[in-house]
């Protein structure tokens, strides 16, 4: 993989071989690793804009909705493929985490989001749900603001799976941890962060899970410390 | 915790040369291999988290009665003009700390600049936020 690519609005791009699939980084993590694929799509990109992932014909491509027409320029059959999903009316966003190869399902729109958790063991589904209660209230936020104990003290739900986590693949711990936020927003849970908007800092864990929820999800900003899902 | 005192001894060796920070509290957690510690200097107070795989530092005042925690984003803003890219913790953070702390230590050593200084930090929050949520 070329160790420089064209510039995107929230990243760089390698260069996309034939049948292969985009790798990013962000801009000015020099010392980082090229990161291939969903995997990377989920946990970095998704806060960049509003992100179309597809595949067809066996490639995969990522574009940011943002500035895509610049991507489209710079990638003719990125361009193409997008032209035949819209065409074919399946290419809504394609959002999951997990196993790239796996978590597209070619054709088919994820409109929930989250396809890969599918791929979810019971198990880990179960834990990812272990700590949901039926406050209506789901609390997230950092380790150091301790939103575990401020969710406890609201008798709120909150995502924590315990010492499985350092066992998981990093595709198994996003799709945990949006299996958790797909189930959340399903039973339209305010959410409630244990800091402010302001103090979230972009890149991070709470806000790749803040983002899903209002792209993904539909959820909005209410106040600075709660999101609730947008009415329809 | 492991990952925080690798990462400190690695890239933040400038944080314990004599009479600088000292570690103060320090907790673990079994989720997510979750760890913190805090560090003290006699005016500025770090904290560096490792959360869910991800390194976080935050910083506030040792005095003056404010308990709000800060992050370097905002902090490059009020000193640079522009509060750098993602907030997980890497070398290149870890060198802003090291050339931002000595003017860090003086604006929260004196009373009147602390304060403005922490205004400029929420502001500098709330046009970060307005850039990420709008």
């Amino acid at each position: 993989m070329k160790s420089a690519g064209p510039k995107g609005p929230g990243f760089y791009f390698s260069s996309i071989p034939d049948g292969g699939s985009v790798k990013l980084k962000p801009p000015g993590a020099d010392n980082c690793d090229w990161r291939c694929g969903l995997g990377f799509f989920e946990t970095q990109v998704l806060g960049c804009g509003s992100v179309v992932g597809c595949e067809v014909q066996g490639l995969l491509f990522f574009t940011p909705g943002g500035d895509g027409g610049k991507l489209m320029e710079m990638f003719p059959k990125l361009r193409r493929a997008l032209e035949l999903v819209k065409e074919s009316k399946v290419g809504k966003a394609i959002v999951g985490a997990g196993k790239a190869g796996r978590a597209l399902k070619k054709g088919k729109a994820a409109e929930q989001g989250a396809k890969a958790v599918e791929d979810l063991s019971s198990e880990l589904r179960a834990l990812s749900e272990a700590n949901i209660t039926n406050s209506g209230e789901t609390v997230l936020g950092t380790y150091s603001s301790g939103y575990v104990d401020y969710a406890r003290s609201r008798g709120a739900s909150y995502f924590d799976i315990g010492p499985v986590w350092d066992t998981l693949t990093e595709p198994e711990k996003t799709a945990a941890n949006l299996h958790f936020l797909d189930v959340i927003a399903s039973r339209g849970d305010r959410v409630v962060l244990s800091i402010t908007k302001g103090a979230i800092d972009p890149g991070t864990t709470t806000f790749r899970e803040i983002k899903y929820l209002e792209k993904i999800k539909g959820y909005v900003w209410i106040d600075e410390r709660s999101l609730v899902p947008r009415r329809r | 915790m492991t990952e925080i005192l690798l990462f400190l001894a690695k890239y933040c060796a400038f944080l314990f040369r004599p009479g600088r920070f000292r570690f103060v509290d320090s907790r673990t957690d079994e989720s997510f291999n979750n760890a913190l510690v805090i560090l003290e200097s006699t005016s500025v107070r770090l904290r560096i988290a490792h959360d869910r795989g991800e390194l976080l530092l935050d910083f506030q005042p040792t005095v003056g009665g404010s308990d709000e925690w800060f992050s370097l984003g905002p902090l490059r803003g009020v000193l640079l003009g522009d509060r750098g890219g993602s907030g997980v913790l890497d070398e290149g953070w870890a060198q802003f700390l090291g050339d931002s702390l000595d003017e860090l230590a003086q604006r929260f050593a004196d009373p009147a600049v602390r304060s403005t200084t922490i205004e400029e930090l929420h502001h500098q929050e709330k046009l970060r936020a307005k850039e990420l949520f709008g």
